[in-house]
């Protein structure tokens, strides 16, 4: 080795180039690049045809005195707000009902899980004519003897009746929830059992505490997911007004995709696609300082 | 005593049940009211809406609805994108995934670090500079927008591949090597054949992206010949009276989803395993 000592190295150097080239290009190209000119565009005035300049800050005082901007950031926040809780609680609830000792597991396991596998456009369609006015879920109401509301016409529902359909698709939470539960050592029940603790206590002196890990994940990931909530923005406002009725779910995404693809506006869309990036680090950030306090790290 | 503490057993077992079978009730209830509302007719619709199977059945909506739409064409997109990106996705992310797990080099871990970060990076915020790039590559009008970012490997399958790869002994690596093999022959050669089980997994999953992706689809393909299936199926929302051709819209639904669920039918142990895997600290 001394003998050569550049030799062994430059072939490793090419070796390694050889396996890695093609995603590191990827990565240059497709994701981080990206990122870093969407931070610059959004200092330009920049249209899809004829190109564009600096403007400096004109694009952030321009969005920050849209209303829309405003609109859409509140929607996407109380979206955000209502669904972690309920992906959370959804899924965890179905993994936990699916972790004890039941017959036909893997049906009832298949049968949850399969929404979360199928596009959710689809998920979409579907749930747009089950909660039409007379609809499946009307039509549920009705034998219950309840008037249905209109869900999708009516600003104040629109969005909780968003948040029930995302959740249809609770099933990736609860599959990754279920290994999470498998995980805990059975010695700590056993332990807990002789304490005297009942089934709820151990739920939540045992299980939450050991899968908090998981349930820190989740959060993340779900925040992320509600952050960028788009598409039931376009698909499931009656007579296919997106953003609708009345604006109420005209989401901070489908603000930006309007933005850049409809009014071609990409200087713009990359003002609203920078706040959002900063936005989301920014909770993510502050979660993760604060998770150490909740999140139990052992194993 | 014993037989007390027997009884409670069985009867929190019982209430479980109970549990598990309303929420999968809740669950499947919309398919069943999707399968019903698909072979109804416009009749039947108005006169019958609360009837589950009203005979007769009109299972003559589903060749309506291939000949009303160009349900070919969009399977077709579809599917040449499907193809495209797993071809280049296996090969991407398996030769990364080899580097990142067997070769051993400064930076490594740096590597895996912003690999695994990108991850975080929603593909929405994305979209912008990737339609400039297309543009500029001029395939703008063409399928490769969709094939293309999938095609040159993905995060998540890149983790699933190291992690896979890291269990496979070292020493078998180190005794080729003395035989004179060059890492792609190891690689190509023996650690490939081994790792079936994982790119089962990374086909299995690029296949559900590609064929449930909404949002590039929609910023990326400007004309209808070009629309992939979840295209299709927005458009006759769109389109279409959706009130009246409810029944129409439904059967679309199904044969837009058929597919996707046969795959998970036959793959389900891997949906479940590289999901779940997904979760935990790698």
């Amino acid at each position: 080795m001394p003998a050569h000592p550049k030799g062994p190295a430059r072939v490793r150097v090419r070796t390694i180039l050889l396996f890695m080239a093609p995603w590191l290009l990827s990565l240059i190209v497709f994701w981080y690049g990206p990122i870093f000119y969407t931070v610059i565009l959004s200092f330009m005035k920049y249209r899809l045809i004829g190109g564009g300049h600096f403007i400096g800050f004109h694009n952030y005082k321009e969005t920050f005195t849209d209303p829309f901007f405003w609109n859409g950031l509140s929607n996407t926040f109380i979206f955000t707000a209502m669904f972690i809780p309920a992906n959370f609680a959804a899924g965890l609830m179905t993994a936990w009902l699916l972790s004890s000792e039941i017959p036909a597991k893997g049906l009832f396991r298949s049968i949850i899980y399969v929404p979360a596998v199928l596009p959710m456009i689809a998920i979409l369609v579907l749930g747009k004519f089950l909660f039409y006015p007379n609809g499946l879920v009307n039509s549920f109401l009705a034998l219950l003897r309840i008037p249905g509301p209109f869900w999708l016409s009516n600003p104040h529902l629109i969005k909780p009746t968003s948040v029930l359909l995302m959740i249809w698709q609770c099933g990736t939470a609860m599959v990754i929830y279920l290994g999470a539960l498998k995980a805990v050592p059975g010695h700590y029940y056993e332990a807990a059992e002789i304490d005297g603790l009942n089934r709820l206590g151990q739920f939540m002196k045992i299980t939450i505490p050991l899968i908090s890990p998981t349930i820190f994940f989740r959060a993340i990931m779900d925040l992320i997911f509600g952050l960028m909530i788009f598409i039931p923005g376009l698909v499931l406002p009656e007579g296919n007004v997106p953003g609708g009725p009345g604006n109420a779910s005209r989401y901070y995404a489908l603000h930006l995709y309007e933005k850049a693809f409809q009014r071609f506006n990409l200087g713009e869309a990359s003002t609203l696609a920078t706040i959002l990036i900063i936005i989301s680090f920014l909770i993510t950030f502050l979660i993760m300082k604060t998770s150490e306090r909740f999140v139990h790290y052992e194993v | 005593m014993r037989s007390e503490s027997m009884n409670l057993n069985t009867r929190n077992k019982q209430i479980t049940l109970l549990f598990t079978v309303i929420v999968s009730l809740i669950f499947l209830s919309p398919f069943i009211y999707l399968i019903s509302t698909a072979l109804k007719s416009v009749d039947q619709l108005l006169r019958q809406p609360r009837a589950l199977f009203p005979l007769p059945l009109h299972p003559e909506n589903f060749l309506t609805v291939i000949r009303q739409y160009p349900i070919q064409v969009y399977f077709k997109n579809t599917i040449l994108v499907v193809i495209g990106s797993i071809i280049g996705n296996v090969a991407v992310s398996t030769l990364s995934g080899y580097a990142l797990s067997r070769l051993v080099f400064k930076g490594r871990e740096f590597l895996f670090t912003i690999t695994l970060a990108t991850m975080f990076m929603p593909i929405f915020l994305l979209v912008i500079p990737r339609f400039m790039i297309f543009q500029k590559l001029g395939v703008i009008g063409t399928l490769w927008p969709l094939i293309l970012p999938s095609a040159f490997g993905s995060p998540f399958c890149i983790f699933l591949i190291r992690q896979y790869l890291r269990s496979i002994p070292m020493e078998l690596s180190e005794a080729a090597k003395m035989d004179g093999c060059s890492e792609l022959v190891i690689y190509s050669r023996i650690i490939m054949p081994l790792a079936k089980p994982v790119i089962a997994t990374v086909v299995i999953f690029t296949t559900q992206w590609r064929w449930n992706d909404f949002i590039e689809p929609l910023i990326y393909l400007p004309s209808q010949k070009l629309y992939t299936i979840t295209m299709g199926l927005y458009t006759v929302l769109g389109t279409s009276a959706e009130e009246i051709n409810i029944h129409l819209v439904m059967s679309f639904l199904i044969i837009a989803i058929l597919p996707i669920l046969f795959v998970f039918l036959v793959a389900q142990k891997q949906f479940v395993e590289g999901t779940t895997s997904s979760g935990l600290k790698g």
